[in-house]
């Protein structure tokens, strides 16, 4: 094969690569080491007089390795320079830096003859840590400022939707309060008009009164559906939810698993009311209940997270009828609610349990809407983070 | 200005750049660790003038990502390895597993397209020598992106008259398919000069 007037590296260049900042190694092709420069010396604390004439890919594994030793032939054969990024070879000839970081490297390795046709390999080492930790850096930096981006997008859309369901939310809210005013104003009309008897008249009072209540019952859910409009939904620490709930309610028997410890759950304001709801529901509805259980599980990546008690249970035709508008005189919030609001981040909820062992409902949440993180001491509950 | 091109030499050319490509998919997937299949389903050859059009009838667009490497032997030229611009990052982020949203790439994804340029230019010029019994010297991988017209008059050759053989590759990963084309730009002469060599290695 005739020489096609390849590089010729002469007596004085090699003295030339000796100053030259970056690992320089010269081999034959049989992998034996015919130079090493004062870079790679000093990078790997390896003298020249130590390494010469050792194999090369014996000395270093990295390079002793398909991705690299393969290709090595190709360059004595035909010649082919070889080009080794450092993402898929950071460390051909691994060497620290002086605080121990390991330095990251780039290299190509370049036919070349010392003088006569013999055709030798110069593997040409470059340290890019510098560069490598400066894109590592801005790479998550971009990736923060996505996120960041993303989070406050999909809270923005949460809050669109919020927006139309509270204006959903009111005029239900508002019809009950119409129909509760006319009620309070027949009864008005019967203890203006028709009666005389003390009994009835003091008992009519109490229904008009107990009208009043039911209306100020909805202007209060009026005002905490205001929230739903005003404020993104944030991440819940589970626990504290759970916590304030009880209070709320003054339901004490509570229990949940080491797994609700650190769980937080994405969603819109009133994750608080809607506990206090189960446990109210479990309280009045259950009858026969003395306990709620709260667990958290995952099927594939969605989360379940499950609400259960020990009372009478949801009889089989209700379990779907309990989510409907209207229902649900007792509590403030009702499930209709609940499951518009866990809507809004896409939590969606049924109810599992088994009729006369316990009501049982389960919250089916998102991969992107829960997490699990620590409360710190101190933290306030329900804050965004 | 005229080139005769019979089917024997397409075919010729089409074979030896698979037999490179298919020694390059080897290598990939040993270093990336997923099953890659590299095909060349199509072979152009076209007058470096019309490489413009030509692309952009085939992939679609002329905003492209590519390396490129010199040689210079019986006959000389620019292999290079081109990529729509979001389909160069697409191929890099699925060799290296990163999960990259960018839109541009970092110079740590050029220095990893380079390598796969390079892995791929040398398996196809490799087999070029082994098969026509060349010799060429070449210079290492070097990267360009921005509009073909532009990287050719500035990059590939400056020669008018010279001619490209374009050979569109399918890389195949993990179900997904990326489309690029090795591209051969052959100098004045040189064209006349790979057919001789073929001509004489078929006998």
């Amino acid at each position: 094969m005739e020489n096609p007037g390849g590089p010729v590296i002469s007596t004085e260049c090699l003295a030339l690569l000796d100053m030259l900042p970056s690992g320089i190694v010269i081999i034959r092709n049989d992998f034996s080491i015919l130079f090493w420069n004062r870079c790679l010396e000093e990078w790997t604390g390896i003298k020249k007089g130590e390494i010469l004439e050792k194999n090369l890919l014996l000395e270093f594994p990295t390079l002793n390795q398909p991705t690299v030793a393969t290709r090595l032939p190709q360059v004595f054969a035909v010649e082919t320079p070889v080009y080794l990024s450092s993402k898929f070879h950071p460390h051909l000839i691994p060497a620290l830096l002086p605080d121990g970081i390991s330095r990251v490297q780039r290299g190509a390795v370049l036919p070349v003859r010392l003088g006569g046709d013999e055709v030798h390999a110069m593997l040409v080492i470059e340290d890019v840590t510098d560069l490598s930790h400066q894109i590592t850096g801005f790479q998550n930096m971009r990736d923060i400022a996505r996120r960041e981006l993303a989070e406050r997008k999909k809270a923005e859309e949460a809050l669109q939707i919020a927006n139309a369901k509270l204006s959903l939310f009111s005029v239900i809210t508002l019809q009950d309060i119409r129909n509760q005013l006319t009620a309070a104003r027949g009864y008005n009309y019967l203890l203006s008009h028709s009666l005389n008897d003390i009994t009835e008249i003091q008992s009519t009072a109490g229904k008009i009164d107990r009208q009043l209540s039911l209306i100020e019952k909805y202007i209060s859910l009026m005002l905490d559906f205001e929230q739903l409009g005003k404020e993104p939904p944030q991440w819940y620490s589970l626990r504290q939810v759970i916590k304030q709930a009880m209070v709320q309610v003054q339901f004490f028997q509570v229990t949940s698993g080491p797994e609700i410890e650190d769980l937080r759950i994405y969603c819109p304001p009133l994750l608080e009311h809607i506990f206090a709801n189960f446990l109210e529901n479990a309280k009045w509805h259950g009858k026969t209940t003395t306990q709620v259980r709260i667990s958290f599980g995952t099927r594939g990546d969605t989360g379940i997270l499950t609400v259960g008690d020990d009372g009478v249970g949801v009889p089989a035709q209700d379990k779907e009828r309990i989510f409907r508008e209207g229902l649900g005189t007792k509590t403030k919030l009702t499930l209709y609610h609940t499951r518009e609001v866990f809507a809004i981040t896409g939590i969606s909820i049924r109810e599992t349990g088994v009729t006369g062992k316990g009501a049982r409902f389960e919250i089916v949440i998102p991969r992107d809407g829960y997490r699990f993180m620590r409360v710190l001491p101190g933290e306030k509950p329900q804050e965004p983070e | 200005m005229c080139m005769i091109v019979d089917d024997e030499f397409r075919d010729a050319i089409t074979e030896i750049i698979n037999i490179g490509v298919g020694k390059a998919a080897g290598l990939l997937n040993e270093i990336t660790g997923s099953h890659i299949q590299l095909r060349v389903p199509e072979l152009r050859l076209v007058p470096i003038g019309e490489i413009a059009d030509v692309y952009k009838t085939v992939l679609g667009t002329d905003i492209l990502s590519t390396v490129m490497q010199e040689f210079q032997g019986n006959f000389s030229g620019v292999t290079a390895l081109v990529f729509p611009q979001d389909s160069a990052l697409s191929l890099v982020n699925l060799l290296s597993g990163d999960q990259s949203p960018a839109t541009d790439m970092d110079s740590v994804q050029v220095e990893t397209l380079k390598e796969v340029g390079n892995i791929i230019i040398n398996a196809v010029m490799g087999s070029i020598s082994n098969v026509l019994s060349e010799h060429f010297s070449f210079s290492l991988p070097v990267y360009y992106e921005g509009q073909l017209s532009s990287i050719a008059a500035n990059h590939l050759t400056s020669e008018e008259d010279a001619w490209v053989v374009i050979a569109r590759t399918q890389f195949l990963i993990e179900s997904m398919q990326i489309e690029g084309t090795i591209l051969l730009v052959l100098e004045v002469g040189s064209m006349e000069q790979l057919m001789k060599s073929l001509r004489k290695t078929n006998g």
